[in-house]
């Protein structure tokens, strides 16, 4: 990798509960390189919280190492990391102004009065805060402290701007708007941003990579749209965006492609499929139960042809586009179709049927109860 | 339901004016006017005087007392600080074990009534104290005399420094860890953290607590009477100008001075209390300092002050139980001998204790209630009482409520000297706003909607409080009376003035066993009166599920 990246590599974090120990991260390895917008993504408890407070320099990792450019962070306490940091909860100093809340950073590099003044007041316009400067903490709404917050963290230039759940404490429609003006900010800025976030859809909106976490470990990382088309296990494939999961057997297979039997389909009817991608560990042997992953948008509804059958249960238009929900017999829970227009001959309560393209599946194997 | 939203704020407001009229409004207002008469006369409109008010400009013993009072209480405030706040920060934000028995130890100087320690700080430090005769022995060196400001200092600090203590260690739990965090990702170090971000933020915690002990070392009598000597502060001033010559009226200026000295103190907390900044307090565990040496400093404070300040029971329960004590450092003999001899004594009084005290917590559990509920209910039609009710329990030293009591109910229309009723009366007058503040507590966290709920599926409203509020507030109230009921028990400066014969307490008995200087019976009267206390104070906290420090702070 570029010598102006960092590099986390077999990071462990091993936290003593009850006289248990738990690994909160195990064995974490990746890279991220200079201007790049990395997410750990994933739900909570999974690690991602706890991996960026190791690249923080706020927990000392059990194992492992994080290195940015080249050289090792292990002795480097976090005052002296030049990150970053904007915390979930803002954390701002209550007892300090917004203006002194930014200059804190710069006041601990003894930058001079009228550069310290020229700095704040500039980080202050970009984040379109400079009429609140005299105001106190406690007297702004959540997004202004948020900003107030971004502020703090980026007017000592730091080499990487760390963001923890940064929108999680927003309303709505103000959490889509600070996404982009973060994104927009990390760009202009040209710095390394790691994010974490629980938000599918916001970690595949500002990212340049994903880094899905689950359980402490980090099982798959990629641009969005590869995580998304290619999950690699079934906990990425339900994680990110929507999936239906159809029960089937395999039957034969021959190289990345398999011949499955859906149960819905009647004995002895197979249906070839390409099992995903040419990843070995994923071919699942003959003969075993496997499941089938297809996305909404994949499924096409008609009233003739379909490789199977099922009924309408419900119709909902969500504006920019229909949903339907589809029992089929076999399927516990319904089936998921979502079309950009009305499909005419489809009716709630009526009959349908359903067909996919073979590349858009992808074969999982069923774990185990 | 309206109407009834409507009624309520006024038959709590009804209910707190009386109150406040007759154990509060009516007693000061003869104070006042005892304190505008000379002595020997009754109170006319053609003899007001300011002449007992005179001698704090003319006596030099009054002014000593009142420079005194002032010394004492300030010099026990900065100590207090001096031992709680290391402690705060320590238990807060240092790795140390046992942190729950240091919590709950720390609590046990403030459930233990202070001149019960006083007196052990003599059996240690007096003349012929362990500690003197040990060091004596060894080094040849004789300790400053534990009597006068010293020994008020140190007994007032050590009694009272848990609220420190607890105020800061809250305030520290509560703070948002990752405020420290994000000044030390902005390139800060500990002790820069420390010096720019913590004390800052906690600085409010510290001045309310020390504006606390303040109020408290003002208003305590038993610490100077056992310790002072001739060392004289304003209640101890009080109490002989009562006792000694019988001077109500010189009394009662003596009871408005230091009462306007308290008053003065609580406007400072109030003004504090609201700079008080508000933090997050999130779920997150702030990372503590894990260096050995950290550690090995943070464990050796703590478990000094810990042991200075416990020393004192400890004492006590140790001289409760020494049957022979010469000249050796520990008693020669131990047994039951104390308590024996106590036995009788310690039976009739602690039947008073009980019924005094009883009677005191029911009648606030009744009151507080009442009017906490309509308070809380009633939104803000009654908010300032709420404050002020908060406040009233500080603002007056129990010296001048026994004042208060002694000149209003002497006379008629009211005629209470003597009776047990007095002293009801006064420690409700002490101790309802502790569970009003409780009361209302439990009652704001129950949800409006809940009895709204319960009314719409047909209940009454006399049903709603049975089934839903009392079983939701209940435990609350009970655990508030127990803890009325436990500090009423070492209650001795209002009860000083207004006890007779007939209802003497256990305190009281105490505090003339040490008086007559028979420490062997005083300590096992003591101890039986620290066990009651810390036995009743677990009860509550065990009913109320909930640490002991969380219920004093």
């Amino acid at each position: 990798m570029a010598a102006d990246g960092l590099a986390v590599s077999r990071l462990t974090k091993r936290f003593l509960v009850d006289g248990r120990t738990v690994d909160a991260v195990s064995d974490v390895s990746f890279e991220v390189a200079a201007g790049e917008f990395f997410t750990m993504l994933g739900p909570s408890g999974c690690g991602k919280t706890t991996t960026l407070r190791m690249v923080a320099g706020l927990e000392t990792p059990s194992e492992g190492a994080v290195t940015f450019r080249g050289r090792d962070l292990a002795s480097v306490p976090a005052r002296q990391r030049n990150i970053g940091m904007v915390f979930q909860s803002y954390a701002l100093f209550p007892h300090l102004s917004v203006f002194e809340n930014v200059a804190y950073g710069l006041r601990l590099r003894r930058t001079q009065a009228k550069e310290l003044a020229r700095a704040v007041s500039e980080v202050l316009d970009l984040l379109h805060l400079s009429e609140f400067a005299d105001r106190m903490p406690a007297s702004l709404s959540g997004g202004q402290q948020q900003r107030v917050s971004i502020a703090r963290a980026l007017v000592y230039r730091p080499d990487i701007l760390l963001l923890d759940e940064p929108l999680a404490n927003l309303d709505a429609k103000l959490r889509l708007h600070m996404r982009e003006e973060i994104r927009g900010l990390q760009r202009r800025l040209g710095i390394m941003a790691i994010y974490v976030t629980h938000d599918q859809e916001e970690a595949m909106a500002i990212s340049d990579r994903v880094a899905v976490f689950d359980r402490g470990r980090l099982i798959q990382i990629g641009a969005p749209a590869r995580v998304y088309s290619d999950p690699t296990s079934l906990f990425v494939a339900d994680f990110i965006g929507k999936a239906n999961f159809i029960p089937v057997r395999v039957i034969k297979r021959d190289g990345t492609t398999a011949d499955v039997t859906m149960p819905w389909g009647g004995l002895g009817q197979t249906n070839r499929i390409v099992a995903a991608r040419p990843d070995e560990d994923r071919l699942i042997p003959i003969g075993s139960d496997g499941l089938l992953m297809l996305r909404p948008e994949h499924l096409a509804l008609s009233d003739g042809a379909g490789s199977f059958a099922g009924h309408v249960k419900r119709v909902q238009f969500l504006g920019s586009t229909v949903r339907y929900a589809v029992a089929v017999d076999g399927v516990a829970g319904d089936v998921l179709v979502e079309s950009p227009r009305a499909i005419a001959d489809i009716r709630e309560g009526g009959p349908c049927r359903l067909g996919y393209s073979d590349a858009d599946a992808i074969l999982f194997e069923r774990p185990r109860p | 339901m309206t109407a009834r939203y409507e009624l309520a704020p006024i038959i709590a407001g009804v209910l707190a004016i009386a109150a406040a009229t007759i154990f509060l409004g009516y007693p000061l207002a003869h104070v006042v006017i005892n304190a505008v008469t000379p002595h020997g006369q009754d109170p006319a409109l053609g003899n007001l005087t300011v002449r007992n008010f005179e001698r704090f400009f003319i006596s030099a013993s009054y002014q000593r007392a009142l420079w005194n009072s002032v010394v004492s209480s300030g010099g026990a405030t900065l100590l207090a600080a001096a031992f709680a706040v290391p402690m705060a920060y320590t238990v807060a934000r240092v790795d140390i074990a046992w942190r729950p028995l240091i919590l709950a130890l720390s609590v046990v100087p403030l459930i233990a009534p202070p001149f019960i320690g006083a007196y052990a700080w003599i059996m240690l430090l007096g003349n012929n104290g362990m500690i003197t005769q040990t060091i004596l022995s060894i080094f040849g060196w004789r300790l400053p005399s534990i009597y006068g400001a010293f020994g008020v200092i140190v007994a007032l600090a050590l009694s009272y420094f848990p609220y420190i203590f607890l105020i800061v260690q809250g305030a520290l739990a509560a703070t948002d860890p990752a405020i420290e965090e994000a000044a030390s990702m902005a390139g800060a170090s500990r002790a820069r953290v420390l010096r720019t971000i913590t004390i800052p933020m906690i600085a409010p915690a510290i001045g309310a607590g020390m504006m606390l002990v303040f109020i408290k070392a003002l208003g305590d009598f038993g610490v100077p009477s056992i310790l002072g000597g001739e060392y004289q502060v304003l209640p101890t001033l009080i109490y002989y100008q009562i006792h000694g010559f019988f001077n109500l009226n010189t009394g009662s200026a003596i009871a408005i001075v230091n009462l306007l000295l308290t008053i003065l103190a609580l406007a400072i907390l109030s003004a504090i209390s609201r700079r008080q900044v508000a933090t997050l307090s999130g779920t997150a565990r702030a990372t503590r300092l894990t260096s050995p040496a950290a550690r090995l400093a943070g464990n050796t404070y703590i478990w000094l002050v810990l042991i200075l300040s416990l020393l004192p029971q400890a004492m006590v329960l140790l001289y409760s139980f020494a049957e022979r004590w010469g000249d050796t450092l520990l008693p020669s003999v131990y047994g039951f001998d104390n308590y024996r001899r106590v036995f009788g004594e310690a039976l009739a009084t602690t039947w008073n204790t009980v019924l005094l005290s009883g009677a005191a917590t029911i009648a606030c559990l009744a009151f507080g209630t009442i009017t906490a509920y309509a308070t809380v209910r009633g939104k803000a039609v009654a908010r300032w009482a709420l404050d002020l009710t908060i406040m009233l329990p500080f603002v007056l030293p129990g010296l001048v409520v026994g004042v208060a009591y002694l000149s209003a109910f002497n006379d008629p229309p009211i005629v209470l000297t003597g009776t047990a009723a007095i002293l009801v009366f006064a420690y409700f007058t002490r101790r309802v706003a502790f569970i009003f503040r409780s009361a209302a507590a439990a009652i704001g966290q129950v949800d409006n909607k809940l009895e709204e709920a319960s009314s719409i599926c047909g209940a009454t409203w006399g049903a709603t409080m049975r089934r839903v509020m009392v079983p939701l507030i209940g435990p609350a109230l009970i655990a508030g009376g127990v803890l009325v009921f436990a500090t009423l028990i070492g209650e001795i400066s209002a009860t000083v003035l207004l006890y007779s014969a007939q209802w003497k307490t256990i305190s009281i008995a105490i505090y003339e066993l040490v008086n007559a200087n028979d420490l062997a019976k005083a300590s096992a009267l003591g101890t039986l009166c620290n066990a009651l206390t810390l036995f009743l104070v677990l009860l509550a906290s065990g009913l109320l599920g909930r640490n002991m420090s969380e219920m004093f702070r």
